[in-house]
């Protein structure tokens, strides 16, 4: 018993069958270990050092990216407790306050979806007062304001959810704004709602869109957006 | 802008970039024995040291490894690999290697050597292979100049000298002993009766102190002290004080054989510190462990004694160090005042020697600088007399055996282009492909490892070894540590696609993505540029349409992530080889 417990399991055949490369205490097993790993393989293996500085990114492009997974994981929950029919839709909302943490549910969504908002925000202020929307970064700019778009139209769609008086006449406010575009007007509110007035079409088309078109957009553009910052040379330098 | 300078990689690059290949005066294939010793075979290691150095078990001991400082392990990761114990290494376990082969070719030229010493004996080895008939004349009743008269044997044994002496012979050279040139026979005889001469005298002239008393019985020069312990002349040291005055190499030998002689106290004064101290560490530390006292920043300033014939004594001073001299080492500075007394029976200046220039006759008319060095011109070793070469110590005042090693080689080459006319020219330079090359992930980890040495209760014998060599166990572990340098990643550039995977997954940060203006290259550099995008290079860098990958190579560790990385198989990890430079 001279080597220590630790030192046992990393020694063996079983460890070391998964963890090839042992613990990654020199830059040769650093590199190995991502080359190695499927989790890790698809991070970068070095990036700059001043990309780690907080007071540069404020981790608000991270922030977004996380509140978007948990907005995903609780929509997803949401999803198995919630029919989208004018009938139902407003009893399952409040419904889920008798459901186990149904509460926090909700609210976790809620909540993430306006912080969301608030943070794709900054991200886009800050990237444009480090002036990395510069080339070589131009077209990931414009794959961010795509982004930004879907945002807010994903909060958008979501607000008719709980069909209550608030939903209800936010979206007829809405979409009657959008009616009064020149000539197309009122075809673009018929697309939208599905009927001439927000009702069961419209809480139904609004239910897709928030649930499976957008966020895939969304997912898509996002991959495409991380992949281009490393394809662009990483974080933009320092001013 | 121009942040990074850009060469195109061409032979000189290659055999730049393996630095302890590069270091060694005889360019000694370093990295491929290591790689044959860590494949545990022995023999290979030895024959391609053989072929490079010529003497490998005694390189192996006493070389001053050049070849360390510029082993990369040392200059980025840790400690450099021990290049000179695995060469022992190499010599201490090989089975039995092909002995060198006979001469076939015989030539009608005879040549004539002064001084069988070790550039002698490379001089005498070459010439002897390419045919000629050699004779080697030495002053000394034993052939091996400073190998046998100035190391002592407890670093350097004997029989392991003798040996390398024997395959010399071996091989046809003649050797003439106690024949000093200069007296029954000279140099003028000599070149009537040989077709070339090759001065290796060494320098075995003790440079003196230059202090009060120096005359005195008792006051006996380093290289003078070590002949008369290594030839046992007559010497009793028993139960006397010593002191040694220098830093290098003779210094420790001198005050070591003293303390195996049954000296009852040794010192060294030394007018530096420890660092500027011009010899390996290692042996410092076997000093110390011995228990001789290293005196540092103290100096001599004369020599006393009591009766008027013997010494009794010596007045010292303690130094300062002040700016730094032209060798980067500081120079020692007397402070006023501090002199002192010690109470010594001998005292050993050791600090350089020169080369013994009186045996050269004027009639001749060879040219001698202002030193009093034989003036040869650096290329060829030829002196301005037609026939006359010189080599080694003798031409340029004491250095290492690997040096004068050298001298003696390329000496050879240059006395059989003077009688053949012929040039022999260097073999191509060529690269393997590896097909799966792995490297060991704990590669970084690994210790260099430490000779093992006689307990110092059994060092009070001259001929007792202190060092014991690598076991194989040790010599393949500290083996593994090498880099190999002589695997480098090759490049095809129409296959790159400018990913960045190489970039992103090099351990060591090499690789860099670069824009042409980020860049400045040679005129080679240019032209590339140019003939790739068929416009002139100031229009390419206005345009921005160029983007490089670029390598520092000094800092690549061989562990073929990025070619194993690359998507399209642009990189391959490629073995250098090249012969001897001296095996032609």
């Amino acid at each position: 018993m001279d080597k220590g417990i630790i030192k046992r399991i990393s020694e063996s055949a079983i460890w070391r069958s998964i963890f090839r490369t042992g613990i990654p205490d020199t830059d040769l097993k650093r590199s190995m270990f991502m080359y190695h790993n499927f989790f890790l393989h698809i991070f970068p293996v070095k990036m700059k050092r001043h990309g780690l500085k907080f007071s540069y990114t404020f981790c608000l492009g991270g922030i977004s990216c996380l509140l978007f997974i948990i907005l995903t994981v609780t929509g997803i929950l949401l999803m198995f407790l919630y029919t989208p029919s004018i009938e139902r839709a407003y009893f399952d909302m409040k419904a889920l306050a008798l459901v186990f943490n149904g509460k926090i549910l909700r609210n976790l969504h809620r909540w993430s979806a306006h912080g969301m908002v608030v943070t794709v925000f900054l991200h886009m202020v800050r990237v444009f007062y480090t002036r990395s929307y510069r080339p070589p970064r131009e077209f990931n700019w414009v794959i961010g304001i795509g982004l930004l778009i879907l945002t807010l139209a994903l909060s958008y769609t979501g607000y008719l959810l709980p069909w209550d008086q608030l939903a209800y006449w936010g979206i007829t406010v809405g979409t009657t704004i959008m009616s009064y575009a020149p000539f197309v007007g009122k075809y673009i509110r018929f697309f939208m709602l599905g009927a001439d007035e927000v009702g069961h079409e419209a809480l139904l088309r609004f239910y897709v869109l928030h649930c499976v078109v957008l966020p895939f957009l969304t997912a898509i553009l996002i991959a495409i957006h991380f992949w281009r910052i490393r394809k662009d040379g990483g974080i933009s330098d320092p001013l | 802008m121009n942040r990074f300078r850009i060469r195109i990689p061409d032979p000189p690059w290659f055999e730049e970039n393996i630095g302890c290949e590069n270091a060694c005066p005889v360019n000694t294939r370093a990295p491929r024995y290591i790689l044959a010793i860590s494949q545990g075979d022995y023999d290979r290691a030895f024959l391609i040291n053989r072929e490079d150095n010529l003497f490998p078990a005694i390189l192996g001991r006493i070389c001053v490894h050049p070849c360390e400082e510029k082993c990369r392990r040392g200059l980025f990761i840790d400690s450099p690999i021990s290049i000179c114990s695995l060469k022992r290494a190499s010599a201490d376990h090989k089975g039995s290697p092909p002995p060198i082969k006979k001469v076939t070719h015989r030539r009608e030229k005879r040549v004539a050597i002064i001084g069988a010493g070790p550039s002698g004996l490379s001089a005498a080895h070459d010439l002897a292979r390419l045919g000629y008939e050699v004779t080697l004349y030495e002053s000394y009743s034993i052939p091996g100049g400073m190998l046998n008269v100035g190391i002592p044997p407890y670093r350097l044994p004997r029989e392991i000298v003798q040996e390398a002496i024997e395959e010399v012979k071996k091989i046809g050279v003649e050797m003439i002993l106690n024949t000093p040139i200069g007296q029954e026979l000279n140099l003028e005889e000599l070149r009537r009766r040989y077709d070339a001469v090759y001065i290796a005298a060494g320098a075995h002239k003790a440079e003196k102190l230059g202090i009060p008393g120096e005359d005195l019985k008792g006051v006996i020069h380093g290289v003078t002290f070590m002949r008369m312990v290594n030839l046992k002349e007559d010497l009793e040291v028993r139960g006397k004080r010593v002191a040694v005055v220098g830093g290098g190499n003779t210094a420790m030998d001198a005050s070591r054989s003293s303390l195996r002689m049954g000296a009852k106290e040794v010192m060294i004064l030394y007018r530096r510190t420890k660092e500027e101290m011009p010899v390996d560490p290692r042996e410092i530390e076997q000093v110390e462990e011995e228990g001789i006292q290293v005196n540092y920043l103290t100096q001599p300033i004369e020599v006393l004694s009591k009766d008027g014939v013997n010494v009794s004594g010596a007045r010292c001073i303690k130094n300062r160090l002040g700016d730094p001299e032209k060798d980067g080492r500081r120079r020692p500075i007397p402070i006023e005042g501090s002199e002192f007394e010690i109470e010594i029976d001998f005292l050993i200046p050791a600090v350089s020697q020169s080369p013994d220039i009186s045996f050269l006759p004027e009639e001749i008319g060879l040219e001698i600088s202002r030193w009093d060095r034989l003036v040869v011109d650096p290329d060829t070793f030829e002196t301005n007399i037609k026939g006359i070469f010189a080599g080694g110590d003798f031409v340029t005042g004491p250095r290492d055996v690997i040096r004068v090693i050298a001298d003696g080689r390329k000496a050879a080459l240059s006395i059989h282009h003077y009688l053949s006319g012929e040039r022999l020219k260097k073999g191509e330079a060529y690269f393997t492909p590896l097909v799966n090359h792995e490297i060991c992930p704990e590669i970084e980890k690994i210790p260099r490892q430490k000779m093992e040495t006689i307990p110092v209760f059994e060092r009070h014998s001259l001929e007792k070894e202190v060092e014991l060599g690598f076991s194989k166990e040790m010599a393949q572990r500290e083996a593994h540590r090498c880099l190999k340098c002589h695997i480098f990643t090759i490049f095809d550039r129409s296959k790159c696609i400018l990913c960045g995977g190489c970039v992103d997954i090099c351990p060591k940060t090499c690789f860099r993505m670069a824009e042409l203006k980020e860049v400045e290259g040679d005129e080679k550099f240019l032209k590339l540029v140019e003939s790739l995008y068929g416009s002139p290079f100031e229009e390419i860098k206005r345009l921005n349409i160029a983007t490089l990958i670029i390598k520092d190579e000094s800092r690549c560790i061989q562990c073929s992530l990025c070619a194993k990385r690359c998507p399209t198989g642009a990189i391959t990890m490629e073995e250098y080889h090249r012969g001897s430079i001296f095996y032609r």
